[in-house]
């Protein structure tokens, strides 16, 4: 064990901290990273709005489908329900009796 | 630490840096080969990958029909589901067959059986409807997935169905408005290029490529719902009554060409066309279908002697009850001689001699055919009334008739003897109602059609304008001298079932022959009847023809076809609100 | 060896190593936010929530918690920690066992459950391990070199070690990790290369041996092994990466312009995310991280070189080794140089294990760099430098650094 003995008492003088605040290289290089890092999130927080939107996009035309396919599925089926075919098989509809005589008054 | 065991400490952490150092190069030189030198090659790999071109499906326009003054659903279409599986990706198949199950309401065992089968894809059920498929979505299986199935739908099910036709499982229209009109019902396709995720969704991005999809364009027909019903409740009884093969009834308006019901029996539902065995249902035979008229053709030879001046209503002949053409005989119907007789009787009584007589006069000559009464017949019978030419109706599969060439080999006098009274020449049921809707209306010839208004993709409504292909096919003079003498046909003649009291209807019953199939003259006990005309009389709001196809009941078209037409007309009058003279 | 190591009294740590790891870490935070909305998406089924980034936010702070605990305790203390870390490692990875505790993922078992969070002890155990045959190599100075009391106990205990992470947790990645990193601090710590190539060929000629009597299992044992990569899913995932790789370029797609994150690239946020990071900045981006990597390693290196003691010494270059090989494995894997093993890059993969381990060993580095010695060998030139970012500055600041007396 010998490398203890390097303890070095030289250029002490020259490193005395001074009292105000001094950014050294190593602070600024942090601070720097923290600056483009924010910066490249609020340049991010752009570019993937458009990403969002294209899966909000995606969401709507898949509601928009759903919807059309129920109001299609609701036309039919009003349409079924007024059918001759339907109308003919009412119960309401069977009771009716046919015109026989059919009298115009001038 | 000993200086020895520190140099060869740092000896070997050198040599460990050194290592590092050179899987550094190895990596950075494999980073540097992908992404420079074959950066073309994983950019192309990375846009077949990414890049999709979609095409987005045009819904197929709708149609619509008339009901009064409003209008009703004929045709719609409904966004099915297909519900298929990979069975190779389906771990638990019975669970899986059992969830299914619960949803759908099919029997369990069916599901197994189809997710045992090998493959990679079976169909476990078609037509599935939004809410059976949302609860499918919900069970979340693996393997299991759903598909769009486009649908066309009749609400109205078997109403007017030849005249609709179907769509089939291609999307491709198929017979009827839907074959004629299926470039414009299916629309355009739109196109989506576009980067998408691995489930096709596209991602936003400036070089996505869309071009909308452009819906079918729809229609309303001309087609009034209730007539249509109507027509269709009388032609399936009057077929029953006489045990008939088939009928058809066609009601078009005389003032401009629209056709108001169109109806064949049997039938079919359009809904369920893949159960349909026999083609031939599917075809409209108001159109698609060439017969032999008989005896109702018998007005147009009327018309064209009165047109031409050469026969007049009381222009009189000797009726022999036989008359030789080219050393053939032609007789009238069950050999009757009735002696003098007029023009109007002609008609009335349905004289084959007496329509040979003015096909004679037309040529000037009162003792033969020739070459010259031809040619003015055929004029009249083609270029006027329509015959032997395709009337441009909106349906897939029409027929044009044939009328032989008076220059033609088989367009001899024999020939042309026939043709007078309906025989040897072949028309559609759509040209004789055309033809007669001109006599109808003083003289005017109007394309039939079918489609009332058109339904541009944007959902604008443009109605459609009637088509006026000749103006003066016979004057209004002779038009009212023709339906006098029809008048007298239901009055005193053959069509006397259709007399409804306080209406005049006009009318002519035909009678046709069926030819062999092997060519040699006409079966023996088939007969094909019809009926053509209209009414009221003197201010026609509609022309009807019905044809009721080899009856199992003897008679002529007075007592198949007659029926039907008064039935109906009857009941139209009333519906029309015509007030009774 | 003191019983109780002296306090002493150090100088600035290695600001260029905590700055790479920064860089880094700020890298890692940037791609979390870049994909965070497209994988949430697919996650979560919502755009609303960053998932990924607030998670890693979280993960970092976590982390950054245990880099300054670590920096702040004595180095030394670890000697005495060691077998005590190394049991609770063990203790851990065999709770795996248990299956109530644990929780399965793509059909490995690598996560303990711990309340609401949950736990790798494979990242652990290499720490745990790395300490651990420091100390042990630092008592056996001169043992080291012989065959039975050297090569045999090593051998033996890193076989036990990869039998549990291997066949147990099916972990090749972790385990060839553990090897690359134990073996070299073998190597500097003095083993005899004659035994460490032995060692190596015997490992070669096991897996070899393994290959040739069993060819028709080999398909089945690397299933085995890993089984959330069935042969054509690795190819698939291999492929992708590439694609991402190399559609990149030099310059790169741009920040937040992935589109092999979209769902075509497995593991985006984990262990791909190197590719992600390729495929938007190019030939440019990745070589910056892998520099980064490399000066890691380097100022590591230098780290050891200066350390005071020999335990200081191998510790550092186990916990550089350790991070570098993590870091290389796993951008060779995406790059198709070596098969895919499943393991994170350090500090950029979102993770809570592997970043919290490996910010406290990046501590624990730091905290040695505090108590370099370096030779000087410029004795008139040190004017400009500050410690920790010149070659030859010594005791920071001018103080008087006391080294306490170490090792035998």
């Amino acid at each position: 064990m010998s490398s203890a003995t390097y303890a070095v008492r030289r250029n002490q003088n020259l490193y005395r901290r001074s009292a105000q605040l001094e950014l050294g290289p190593v602070s600024v290089s942090f601070v720097m990273i923290a600056i483009i890092s924010v910066l490249a999130l609020l340049y991010l927080t752009q570019i993937t709005k458009t990403s969002v939107y294209g899966y909000r996009l995606s969401e709507l035309a898949d509601k928009q489908a759903k919807l059309t396919a129920a109001n299609q599925e609701m036309q039919v089926e009003a349409a079924r329900l007024r059918s001759i075919q339907q109308i003919k098989s009412a119960p309401a509809v069977a009771q009716l009796v046919p015109e026989t005589q059919v009298h115009y008054v001038r | 630490m000993s200086y020895s065991e520190t140099v060869s400490f740092k000896r070997r952490l050198a040599w460990l840096a050194v290592a590092a150092a050179a899987l550094i190069l190895v990596v950075a030189w494999r980073l540097f080969t992908v992404q420079v030198l074959s950066h073309q090659r994983y950019l192309s790999q990375a846009a077949n990958a990414h890049s999709r071109k979609t095409t987005v499906a045009a819904s197929r326009g709708e149609i619509f029909i008339r009901d009064g003054d409003k209008k009703t659903p004929l045709a719609l279409n409904q966004t099915l589901k297909t519900l298929y599986a990979d069975p190779s990706q389906v771990k638990d198949k019975a669970a899986a067959a059992k969830a299914l199950a619960g949803v759908t309401g099919q029997p369990e065992a069916g599901y197994v059986k189809a997710l045992q089968k090998p493959g990679d894809y079976t169909v476990l059920g078609r037509s599935l409807n939004r809410e059976v498929a949302e609860r499918v979505m919900a069970l979340k299986l693996t393997g299991i997935g759903l598909s769009n199935q486009p649908q066309r739908v009749y609400p109205e099910g078997t109403l007017a169905a030849q005249v609709l036709g179907f769509v089939n499982a291609d999307g491709q229209g198929q017979y009827g408005l839907e074959g004629y009109l299926n470039q414009e019902l299916v629309g355009t396709p739109g196109l989506l290029r576009a980067k998408t995720d691995t489930r096709g969704n596209p991602i936003a991005t400036a070089d996505n490529f869309i071009k909308p999809a452009v819906n079918g364009t729809g229609y309303v027909l001309t087609l009034d719902r209730n007539i249509q019903a109507q027509a269709e409740k009388y032609l399936k009884e009057g077929v029953e009554r006489v045990r008939a093969k088939s009928g058809s009834v066609v009601i078009v308006d005389p003032s401009n060409g629209a056709v108001k019901a169109m109806a064949n029996f049997p039938t079919y539902d359009p809904n369920a066309y893949s159960q349909v065995r026999d083609y031939g249902l599917f075809s409209n035979a108001v159109v698609s279908d060439q017969f032999e008229p008989g005896s109702g053709f018998k007005i147009f030879t009327m018309a064209a002697g009165l047109a031409t001046g050469k026969v007049k209503p009381d222009t009189t002949f000797e009726d022999t009850g036989s008359v030789e053409v080219d050393g053939r005989t032609i007789r009238n119907a069950a050999n009757h001689r009735y002696g003098r007789q007029n023009m109007t009787d002609v008609i009335q009584k349905s004289l084959n001699t007496g329509v040979v007589f003015i096909l004679k006069s037309l040529g000037g000559d009162p003792a033969n055919i020739n070459l010259t009464g031809k040619r003015v017949l055929h004029e009249y019978i083609t270029k006027r009334f329509g015959f032997g030419l395709a009337t441009g109706i909106e349906q897939a599969g029409e027929v044009a008739g044939a009328v032989n060439r008076p220059t033609n080999a088989n367009g001899n006098n024999v020939n042309y003897a026939n043709i007078t009274f309906g025989q040897g020449v072949s028309v559609s049921m759509i040209q004789m109602a055309t033809a007669t809707a001109a006599i109808a209306n003083g003289g005017k010839l109007y394309q039939p059609h079918l489609i009332d208004e058109v339904i541009t993709p944007d959902g604008t409504s443009k109605p459609v304008t009637p088509k006026l292909v000749n103006g003066n096919v016979v004057t209004p003079e002779v038009a009212r001298q023709l339906t006098d003498m029809m008048v007298q046909v239901v009055e005193k003649g053959s069509g006397y079932q259709t007399r409804i009291p306080g209406y005049k209807v006009a009318g002519k019953t035909g009678t046709a022959q069926i030819p062999r199939a092997d060519g040699k003259g006409y079966e023996d006990k088939k007969n094909i009847g019809s009926f053509v005309g209209f009414a009221p009389a003197e201010n026609p709001r509609f022309v009807m023809m019905v044809r009721i196809n080899e009856p199992q009941t003897s008679g002529f078209a007075e007592s198949t076809t007659v029926p039907v037409f008064g039935d109906i007309a009857r009941w139209l009058l009333h519906y029309y609100k015509v007030e009774p003279q | 060896m003191n019983a109780q190591p002296k306090p002493l009294r150090g100088h600035q740590p290695d600001y260029v190593l905590a700055l790479g790891v920064f860089v880094l870490l700020a890298l890692g935070l940037v791609m979390m936010y870049s994909i965070s909305p497209v994988l949430s998406y697919k996650l979560l089924g919502s755009t609303t929530r960053n998932y990924y980034f607030f998670g890693q936010m979280l993960n970092i702070a976590v982390g950054l918690v245990g880099w300054i605990v670590a920096a702040k305790i004595d180095y030394r203390r670890w000697r005495k920690l060691s077998p005590l870390l190394m049991l609770v490692a063990v203790v851990m990875l065999l709770l795996l066992l248990v299956p109530g505790l644990s929780i399965t993922e793509k059909g490995a078992t690598r996560w303990l459950k711990l309340g609401p969070a949950s736990f790798q002890p494979a990242e652990l155990a290499k720490l745990a391990a790395i300490l651990y045959l420091a100390v042990w190599f630092e008592r056996r100075k001169e043992a080291i070199r012989t065959f039975w009391d050297g090569l045999v106990p090593f051998a033996v205990m890193l076989a036990a070690i990869s039998f549990v992470i291997v066949v147990l947790q099916r972990d090749m990645g972790t385990m060839l990790v553990l090897a690359l990193a134990t073996s070299g601090i073998y190597f500097v710590a003095g083993g005899k290369l004659s035994h460490l190539m032995a060692l190596a060929t015997s490992a070669l000629a096991l897996v070899w041996l393994a290959i040739i009597s069993f060819p028709h299992r080999v398909e089945r044992l690397s299933t085995f092994l890993d089984p959330s990569k069935d042969p054509t899913g690795q190819g698939y995932h291999i492929g992708q990466a590439l694609i991402a790789i190399g559609s990149g370029g030099i310059w790169g797609l741009g920040l937040g312009k992935s589109i092999q994150i979209y769902g075509y690239l497995p593991e985006a946020a984990n262990d791909s995310i190197f590719a992600i990071i390729a495929e938007e900045f190019g030939l440019l981006g990745a070589l910056v991280v892998l520099g980064l990597f490399g000066l890691l390693a380097y100022r590591g290196f230098k780290i050891a070189r200066a350390a005071p003691d020999s335990f200081a010494r191998l510790t550092a270059v186990g916990i550089s080794l350790w991070l570098f090989f993590q870091a290389i494995i796993n951008i060779a894997a995406m790059l198709s140089l070596v098969p895919l093993t499943g393991i994170p890059l350090p500090f950029i993969s979102y993770g809570g294990s592997s970043m919290l381990l490996s910010l406290i060993g990046t501590g624990i580095l730091l905290n040695i760099s505090k108590y370099t010695i370096e030779e000087v060998r410029h004795a008139h030139s040190g004017e400009r430098g500050r410690n920790g970012w010149t070659h030859f500055a010594v005791a920071g600041n001018g103080r008087r650094v006391k080294v306490a007396r170490t090792g035998s």
